[in-house]
């Protein structure tokens, strides 16, 4: 069983494939920046790509990304650049507190531009009311999405 | 290196403090936290010039999104005329520094900044004294917060990320009850969970509270822990932690473990009653630690408030001297007080031990609640009166809650005990009015509860200053005054704090009350405290309330903590603060009504999310006076504008909290 992850062809251990996505990021693969949070979907810090779709990685099998692209936080960035837009924005507005769950919330806030650019506050509320910061940075959150945007789109200030 | 180097030039030459400074041996050192204030001789060991040129600073604070590294940083580099970006700074952990205190009750840069400064200036004096410039520096844009890029792509940076060669997994299968209640194991499914694929042992040790499962991978973890089905005689006692505390109990019986003041007796003005919930830290890491055992001692990974603490339990756990011993410390991903004890460390170490192999124990969600610990319930009684001349001349809080420092997650019941004869500083704090009474008493009633109770952000002050700035709000309706100018007329001693309370109440006064719509009822409130008798802030909050619905749409805060040493990062603290103060009256809540937490996961506790957030307003006040903390303070102005605005749109003082749509 075969799929891409990261933009590489990897293949999954059949002894695996029952195992959520998590865990096999993490361990077995060292992609730790996909964070456990909660291991009931509800939190957000272990958010992934799968082609292309935000999805939690604590409550999705492995066999679930057969044939298919996983993307994580270490794959977010296009090959050519440094850092993708998103992380970008979360940076000039240092977003992160404690940070434990802004690689979620970054692979949601990817998620959400990919399928609208240019996010209306209630876009963003709808997909980033699924993510949890304990920390409070939803105010900053907002603000980098929106700059994100502008910096897909562009760049200017 | 000759002996008639300075220990300056000795760093600079040999370049590791570990080699600057033995570490001190003591193998009995009792496992209560040390507070050492820290010396000159410290704060050298923190900055150091690496032989490759390269500046490094050892942060003798934890890091756990209050930016503290990025604070400390820029503190080094005003005063190494550096670019931040030139210096890199570190998480210590105890092979790194001195022993150095936790990182608790937000004092990192009032502590630190003069040592810190000191030693920087030190280091430059001797790098100019043996000819040393700095090297030419190459400035990466954008000019990142220390390990924010890590954050941002994923990179290793909590303790979970460790990953050890030939590394296991393990769990614990806890009680639902803390051992202390008597609940006895009366067995679990070994057959089944030695079936498990990836099963490595399942072991019994003395030192922990039940089974422990080993497996290869974590995944397996989780399917030994289904399969196990644990079976537990419950305590013969389950009592409710929540109503334990009840105030008017202990007023019947009319003794408190402390009391202080007089009030005359008589009829009161405004006599308020006011319970505050249980509540769990919910930092969205779970706690998580590796261990690992060598012919060297011991090395354990770790994220934790005090990692010199962490090494002294780990001292009387094993046996070891101190110098046998490194933690290693993380950024904690979350901490908000709960990470002061020694728990899933001691429970790692435990286990490396046993299975004589590293051990990563990451706890899941449902151990943070059970085995953390949490803010105990609180519940208040203020009686006061108003004279004549419309002030107060008689106030009493009487307060019932738990224990906070002295915290019962890390001490036994008889110890406990002992513990009264002091009180709690921590559940008193904010508990001492800043206003003029003519009189005033504070009672204080502790109970050890069924579950463990210790730090949460800004312990006491937060229920403590809402039950506080309730009471003033009751008083300036009850005596016909209007809320702000009520509390100025108390105020002529503390001018920092009207000053705040002034500026507030004027940005939220430019702003028109919103129209309420059909059905829905507006609300304003304001509230203000002293945060340790150091910080200020006070918070104007406007609300909305429907019968389905609480929102708070509007929040203006002004804060005073003194000289900033990073504005933003003092914003930032101030916003979570507020986002905190949501919590506090409008959803946190931990039930336990069979001595055992009702809500074990995030899909049953309530936190805030970005859908509930209001409009802030934040005026960080310019001073020049010496920094104070940040990182608590907003807790004593939002709660109680938030509280405050909801009394005003429903005609009434809410008894208990969480305030909930309908109630």
């Amino acid at each position: 069983m075969e799929l891409q992850l990261n933009q590489q062809t990897v293949t999954l251990p059949p002894d695996q494939q029952a195992h959520p996505l998590l865990w096999w990021l993490r361990e077995e693969r060292g992609l730790t920046g996909t964070r456990f949070g909660c291991g009931q979907g509800v939190c957000g810090a272990c958010t992934v790509h799968l082609d292309g779709q935000a999805v939690r990685a604590c409550i999705t099998p492995c066999h679930a990304a057969a044939g298919r692209r996983v993307t994580t936080i270490e794959g977010l960035a296009p090959p050519a650049e440094a850092l993708h837009p998103v992380q970008q924005a979360w940076l000039e507005l240092a977003v992160a507190q404690c940070g434990y769950c802004q690689s979620g919330q970054i692979m949601g806030a990817a998620a959400l531009l990919a399928q609208h650019p240019q996010p209306t506050d209630a876009q963003i509320d709808a997909v980033m009311a699924g993510h949890l910061c304990r920390c409070g940075s939803y105010e900053r959150i907002r603000a980098a999405i929106h700059r994100a945007a502008q910096i897909a789109a562009g760049g200017a200030r | 290196m000759t002996p008639t180097l300075s220990r300056r030039a000795l760093l600079i030459g040999g370049g590791g403090i570990a080699v600057a400074f033995g570490l001190g041996a003591c193998s009995l050192i009792p496992p209560i936290p040390k507070r050492p204030a820290p010396t000159l001789d410290d704060a050298v060991g923190w900055i150091q010039l690496t032989p490759e040129g390269r500046f490094v600073l050892w942060s003798p604070r934890a890091e756990m999104g209050q930016n503290v590294l990025g604070g400390l940083r820029h503190i080094a580099a005003l005063e190494l005329q550096l670019p931040d970006e030139a210096i890199e700074v570190r998480v210590a952990g105890t092979a790194d520094i001195q022993r150095v205190k936790a990182t608790v009750g937000s004092d990192s840069i009032r502590e630190l900044q003069v040592p810190l400064t000191t030693a920087c200036a030190r280091l430059r004096d001797e790098m100019r004294s043996h000819g040393i410039t700095p090297p030419a520096l190459r400035r990466l844009a954008p000019v990142a917060e220390p390990q924010h890029h890590a954050l941002v792509t994923g990179a290793p940076v909590f303790a979970a990320d460790v990953r050890l060669p030939g590394m296991l997994h393990a769990t614990v299968l806890r009680p639902k009850w803390r051992l202390e209640l008597g609940p006895r194991l009366l067995g679990w499914d070994q057959a089944a969970v030695s079936a498990v694929p990836g099963f490595v042992a399942q072991l019994s040790l003395p030192d922990l509270d039940g089974p422990v499962l080993v497996a290869r991978h974590p995944a397996a973890l989780l399917a030994m822990r289904a399969a196990a089905a644990p079976r537990w005689q419950p305590p013969a006692r389950t009592p409710d932690a929540n109503t334990m505390v009840d105030i008017d109990t202990a007023l019947a019986r009319g003794r408190f473990t402390q009391d202080s003041g007089e009030v005359k007796d008589g009829g009161w003005t405004v006599d308020l009653r006011l319970d505050v919930p249980m509540s769990a830290h919910a930092a969205i890491e779970p706690r998580c630690a590796v261990a690992r055992f060598s012919a060297e001692g011991l090395e354990l990974w770790c994220a934790t408030q005090d990692p010199f603490f962490i090494r002294d339990v780990m001292a009387r756990d094993h046996g070891l001297s101190l110098d046998k011993i490194v933690v290693h410390n993380h950024r904690m991903g979350g901490a908000f007080g709960g990470r002061t004890i020694a728990n899933v460390e001691r429970e790692a170490a435990f286990i490396a031990q046993a299975v004589k192999a590293p051990v990563k124990l990451q706890w899941s969600r449902e151990d943070e609640f059970i085995a953390g610990f949490h803010r105990p319930p609180s519940s208040h009684r203020i009686k006061l009166r108003v004279g004549a001349d419309g002030l107060i001349s008689d106030w009493w809080h009487a307060l019932s809650s738990s224990h906070i420092i002295f915290t019962s997650a890390a001490m036994p019941p008889w110890m406990q005990a002992f513990t009264n004869f002091v009180g709690d500083p921590g559940t008193a704090r904010g508990q001492q009015a800043p206003y003029a009474f003519t009189r005033q008493r504070r009672s204080l009633q502790l109970t050890r509860l069924p579950l463990a109770t210790g730090p949460w952000r800004g312990l006491g002050a937060g229920p403590n200053v809402l039950a506080i700035e309730a009471a003033m709000d009751a008083a300036a309706r009850a005596s016909g005054q209007d809320p702000v100018a009520f509390r100025l007329r108390h105020l002529a001693g503390v001018p920092r704090l009207a000053n705040v309370l002034k500026r507030a109440a004027a940005l939220a006064d430019a702003v028109p009350l919103r129209a309420p719509a059909a059905g829905e009822r507006i609300g304003r409130g304001v509230a203000c405290g002293v945060y340790k008798e150091q910080s200020v802030a006070a918070a104007v909050a406007e609300v909305s309330v429907t019968a389905d619905r609480i929102r708070v749409t509007r929040l203006w805060c002004s804060h005073d903590c003194g000289a900033m040493v990073d504005a933003r990062s003092v914003r930032a603290q101030v916003e979570g603060n507020l986002v905190w103060c949501l919590g506090l009256v409008l959803s946190d809540e931990l039930s336990a009504p069979l001595a055992t937490p009702e809500q074990t996961s995030l899909a049953q506790y309530a936190l805030p999310r970005i859908t509930d957030m209001p409009e802030l307003h934040i005026d960080l006040v310019p001073s020049t006076d010496a920094p104070t903390g940040a990182g608590e303070t907003a807790m004593v102005a939002g709660a109680g504008a938030i509280y405050n605005a909801l009394a005003t749109a429903m005609g009434r003082h809410p008894a208990r909290l969480p305030v909930r749509p309908g109630a």
